[in-house]
């Protein structure tokens, strides 16, 4: 088995790395003594550029490596890209950044139209006793509208009509009658039989004839 | 910048470039495929392309990128016809 194997190097091995140290110092001494002249002292300069140039070989060394590293992982593999660093290539800003400080927290007041005062918060009594009053208003509608009798509201709406030849129209039967629009209204619908309604135009007024006229 | 990938953020299959002047293509730079390509070479190799063709048409060349499916890349297409 040969030395190189072994972790040793070999001759050749050994000869080019000794090529290398020797050209190495070299470097450095020429370096050392062109730069230190005047008040430099030349050990500690020479030590500082073979820190340098120490610290640049193991940089490409490492660069190297990692190259080497990416390439074995890449094996077989096709590569992806940053969107970070595509968007710099691109020159695409899909990112923004904003301040929180910039956010609104209070709407602004509207102009020319003053806000309406905010309801007051009902408690659960309240909104029984709302609730309550509701059913009975109702209740009382109900109750009114059943004691009022359409038949009265034809018979008006019929002597009404008979005091008119027969013929006139809703406003008219309003004044003679008395009623509410929307009494006269039912009243000429309940008393559909006795009387036919027409419009000559859309816009124009109804005009209630007398059937038995 | 044509990248042929399946999603915008999956592996790239290849990449070509072309420049497109008032709709009409007035240079391309030819595909290649990127299998085994490690991320810090397809970056320098962007970067290689971009550079030239800054350098061939101004600098202020506007740069987009789009994307293709990997059945539609040309090297593909041409090998099967071969």
């Amino acid at each position: 088995m040969m030395d190189s194997e072994l972790g040793r190097l070999s001759e050749e091995q050994w000869q080019l790395a000794h090529h290398k140290a020797l050209s190495f110092r070299d470097r450095l001494v020429k370096q050392a003594v062109n730069k230190a002249t005047g008040n430099t002292v030349f050990y500690p300069e020479l030590f500082r550029i073979a820190a340098e140039l120490i610290e640049k070989d193991a940089d490409a060394f490492c660069d190297r490596a990692q190259a080497m590293f990416d390439e074995i992982d890449a094996y077989g593999q096709e590569p992806t890209l940053d969107d970070d660093w595509l968007a710099e290539v691109t020159g695409e800003k899909d990112s923004f950044y904003f301040s929180t400080d910039s956010l609104v927290t209070q709407m602004p007041s509207l102009s020319g139209k003053k806000r309406g005062k905010k309801p007051n918060q009902l408690g659960e009594a309240d909104v029984i006793k709302a609730v309550e009053e509701a059913i009975v208003s109702i209740e009382e509608t109900i109750s009114v509208a059943h004691q009022e009798d359409p038949t009265r509201w034809i018979l008006r709406i019929h002597s009404a009509l008979e005091s008119e030849h027969g013929c006139a129209t809703f406003g008219k039967l309003m004044k003679k009658t008395s009623l509410s629009p929307g009494a006269l209204f039912l009243g000429l619908l309940l008393g559909h039989d006795h009387w036919h309604l027409t419009q000559n135009s859309f816009y124009g007024q109804v005009v209630v004839t007398l059937v038995s006229a | 910048m044509t990248f042929y990938r399946d999603r915008a953020d999956g592996p790239i299959h290849a990449v070509e470039f072309a420049v497109i002047d008032n709709g009409e293509t007035v240079a391309e730079v030819k595909p290649i495929h990127l299998k085994d390509v490690p991320q810090a070479k397809l970056r320098s190799h962007i970067k290689n392309v971009l550079g030239i063709l800054n350098a061939q048409f101004g600098s202020d060349l506007n740069v987009s990128q789009s994307r293709q499916p990997p059945s539609l890349c040309p090297i593909c297409l041409q090998e099967q016809k071969t």
